[in-house]
């Protein structure tokens, strides 16, 4: 019963996630919102992490199999992408690595305008 | 009796015992061989659509119960608020170059992106697909869907994204001396969500703690930006 409940209690902040989403036209996804949802929940003290933390954990453990049946979408791919499939390819490399630059350089670049802050990052 | 047999397995039940039987082995191969391309996602992936390509089974039929297994990506999502929450302090600390840095990288991604495919003069819908390539899946197959792109194809390429990732992103920030743990931590996270926090955890704890911030503050960037840029598409 306690995992049921901590499921009715994730779905429910699911759901109004959802209801948030068209509420704003579908700006943001409901579960975008469910989790900023879900985060300010947990930061007020309206749900403690007590109360969701078995199912949360399982979710988070478990979240890469949940992707399997989307994967295996491959299957019906069409003809339109399999024919730009080197394109596609090649844009994830190059954008790949070009947005992991520049976000850690960014980071870099702030950090030691901050000043002292290599301390907090070297801490641990 | 062959047939028989056959028709009675053909549920969901048993596409579903067969779904976590694979993905067991996927994630057996990955503890022997310890390289990122042995990932359990993909090697499950793989197993299932050969013995769906050999029996002639299509999708649609896998999905009678794979919908239920899709339809937990959303509690799934909800989910991660917890990690984040469990890091509040951290990001507190870091707030700037966190915040920063995950913006930078979402904006960087989108537009190299959609200048990418431009140039390569890819298809309106397969550009919309590649779009949110750098954020977690669950959240990456909604912005997809949300932009008229193909969310099975965005869900590809958001693993392949992770894969390229995971394997040469921490060789080059080593090599342009960008490896310190806050900037490593946030640069995996953004540019490739769960699978550069895998990686990042395995560098070391400050860039895990990151990493995983990183991911779902880029996520929700990423998906208001996309939002946006929707208006205008």
């Amino acid at each position: 019963m306690r995992i049921l409940k901590q499921l009715a209690l994730i779905f429910g902040v699911c759901l109004a996630g959802d209801l948030l989403s068209v509420v704003i036209h579908n700006f943001l996804p409901g579960n975008v919102l469910g989790m900023l949802l879900m985060l300010l929940l947990l930061w007020r003290g309206w749900i403690k992490e007590s109360q969701i933390q078995e199912t949360a954990g399982f979710f988070e453990h478990n979240m890469a199999f949940l992707f399997l049946p989307t994967c295996l979408g491959v299957l019906e791919l069409s003809g339109e992408v399999l024919a730009v499939l080197w394109q596609i390819l090649v844009i994830i490399l190059i954008t790949t690595l070009l947005t992991v630059t520049v976000t850690s350089a960014t980071v870099k670049l702030l950090s030691r305008r901050s000043g002292g802050r290599k301390e907090d990052g070297y801490a641990a | 009796m062959l047939h028989e047999f056959w028709e009675t397995l053909n549920q969901p039940l048993f596409w579903l015992a067969l779904s976590v039987a694979a993905y067991a082995v996927g994630q057996r191969a990955n503890a022997l061989a310890k390289t990122p391309i042995c990932n359990p996602l993909l090697i499950a992936t793989f197993l299932i659509a050969v013995v769906m390509v050999v029996t002639d089974t299509p999708l649609a039929d896998y999905n009678v119960g794979g919908g239920y297994v899709t339809m937990l990506l959303t509690p799934a999502t909800v989910s991660l608020a917890v990690p984040i929450y469990r890091k509040l302090d951290v990001l507190k600390k870091n707030l700037v170059p966190v915040l920063a840095g995950a913006l930078a990288g979402s904006v960087t991604s989108i537009i190299s992106v959609l200048v990418l495919t431009r140039l390569f003069n890819l298809p309106e819908q397969i550009s919309r697909s590649l779009l949110p390539k750098s954020v977690t899946t669950p959240i990456g197959i909604r912005i997809s869907e949300q932009l008229g792109g193909i969310p099975s194809l965005t869900a590809i390429i958001i693993v392949l994204t992770g894969i390229v990732g995971a394997i040469l992103a921490p060789t080059l920030l080593r090599l342009l001396h960008l490896d310190e743990p806050v900037a490593l931590g946030v640069g995996m996270g953004t540019g490739c969500h769960a699978f550069g926090t895998a990686t990042a955890i395995q560098i070391g704890e400050t860039q895990g703690a990151m990493s995983g911030l990183s991911l779902g503050v880029a996520g929700v960037f990423t998906a208001i930006l996309l939002s946006i840029l929707n208006l205008f598409l």
